[in-house]
């Protein structure tokens, strides 16, 4: 029996683990109150990021007479942004003004639980990172297609197919680059920043099944530029 | 030299080596404990020389509600096929959908990141009549089943980004003459052991009554045996 114990025990923990991360398993054998469950927006949002969990339980002999009295988010990015917030629900939005946008956010979301004895309280947290970012679709026409638009940059999201060539070629003397990022990620790709008159770029994979940002930069704000693909 | 063989006969031979075998004394199974109500079957059919939704060997599984002693109630599922387009040239057209042996070598070794395709499947909730050999204490029983066919198409969502590819999944659609049918099955199981089965089924396809009636008319059974699929299966009882 012992022989098939062991590895059924082994891979039912190791499911666990893939399933809920490795910061919910040590919380769950640990029997802390930290939220479970942590969601947060990975740029769906141009305007905000959705942050939501799920109440953690308090059923064990360890929390009997605890009760949970609300929850601290606190959150920070790059260029001394910082917040925090009190709230006795399970979500919360945080604002993100224009600025802020394409800045990848460390939030952290504690809960504050309450014992039988006055004044006794204890925490327990769980963190993530999100985002907001304005996207726009990038379609891939036969022969290409005329884009264009009037800030400093602009993200995409688009399907790109390995193996293909899809090339952005400015136009009116513009010159810029493009970024490639892995979809629902802020880390470019760090093979795929294509620069100059007309950037391109040979898609090697990778992709969140197929799926990518593509961030056109010019020179100068404002732009237009032809995308087409090739192969 | 190509062998060629006929599925009809096939299946009524099978058919009836088992009704031979099941007239002799079987030795009665085991008092069972308790009646199982539930089943899953994993099968394999065959294709059909027919142009219907099955033009490929095909994988499936069923799940079974097993009512009474001789009502049961499926749910079948197989994947039917994957198929591929690609652009013939960076300005158009796509071409498809074609098997992977079928698009152009430049794009070999891309097959695993291919995005430009779309799968097949069919959908079947079928009602069926089981009959037990010799009440029950024979491991054979004969099963009849009829119920409606649904087949789906479902496109990569690269199509929302290549609207040549989009033009080419919708004149598919279009094309696509497999509409909700209705199918009717004839099998025959064994039960080796109490919760498990193995069987041989032959699956028939009839899109509408005038259209079955119209090539029943014309081909007789010849067209049951081009339209019919094979099907091999093996199951489980809870």
């Amino acid at each position: 029996m012992r022989h098939i114990t062991r590895p059924f025990i082994g891979l039912l923990l190791w499911s666990f683990f893939l399933l809920t991360g490795c910061e919910e398993v040590i919380n769950t054998i640990l029997d802390n109150p930290a939220p479970m469950g942590l969601e947060v927006s990975d740029g769906e949002y141009p305007d905000r990021i959705e942050v939501s969990w799920i109440e953690p339980s308090l059923t064990s002999d360890r929390w009997e007479g605890w009760e949970i009295t609300g929850y601290d988010i606190s959150w920070s990015a790059d260029g001394g942004i910082s917040g925090f917030f009190h709230t006795g629900s399970t979500s919360y939005s945080i604002d993100v003004s224009i600025d802020e946008r394409a800045k990848l956010y460390d939030i952290e979301v504690t809960t504050i639980v309450e014992g039988p004895v006055g004044g006794d309280t204890e925490e327990a947290s769980s963190s993530d990172t999100g985002f907001a970012l304005e996207t726009r679709e990038l379609i891939w026409y036969d022969g290409g297609y005329e884009y264009n638009f009037s800030g400093d940059d602009a993200w995409y999201v688009t399907m790109l197919q390995k193996g293909f060539t899809y090339s952005f070629a400015f136009s009116n003397g513009e010159t810029g680059f493009v970024e490639i990022y892995r979809y629902k990620t802020l880390e470019p790709l760090l093979e795929a920043t294509a620069t100059g008159i007309n950037p391109s770029w040979k898609c090697s994979g990778d992709g969140d099944w197929n799926k990518y940002y593509v961030r056109v930069v010019p020179t100068s704000p404002g732009a237009v530029f032809h995308a087409a693909y090739g192969f | 030299m190509t062998v060629k063989f006929s599925r009809l006969p096939v299946f009524v031979s099978l058919m009836l080596i088992a009704s031979a075998v099941c007239a002799q004394d079987v030795p009665a199974p085991p008092v069972q404990a308790r009646t199982p109500h539930f089943g899953l079957d994993v099968f394999v059919g065959t294709p059909s020389a027919a142009d219907d939704i099955f033009q490929a060997v095909f994988p499936g599984i069923s799940l079974r509600f097993l009512y009474s002693r001789n009502v049961e109630f499926s749910l079948d599922y197989a994947f039917i096929a994957l198929e591929y387009y690609y652009p013939k040239s960076p300005s158009g057209p796509w071409v498809g959908p074609v098997e992977w042996s079928s698009v152009p070598s430049r794009f070999s070794g891309l097959r695993d990141s291919w995005m430009f395709y779309h799968t097949r499947h069919y959908i079947s909730p079928l009602a069926w009549y089981v009959e037990r050999f010799d009440e029950g204490n024979s491991p054979f029983a004969l099963r009849v089943g009829a119920g409606p066919v649904l087949s789906l198409v479902i496109p990569n969502g690269s199509a929302d980004y290549y609207p040549g590819l989009s033009d080419a999944f919708e004149k598919y659609e279009l094309d696509f003459d497999i509409h909700p049918g209705w199918s009717v099955a004839v099998g025959l199981e064994y039960a080796p052991w109490r919760l498990f089965r193995v069987g041989v089924e032959y699956l028939f396809i009839v899109d509408s009554l005038p259209d079955f009636v119209d090539n029943m008319g014309r081909s007789g059974l010849n067209y049951v045996d081009k339209a019919g699929n094979l099907k091999l299966f093996m199951g489980l009882r809870i």
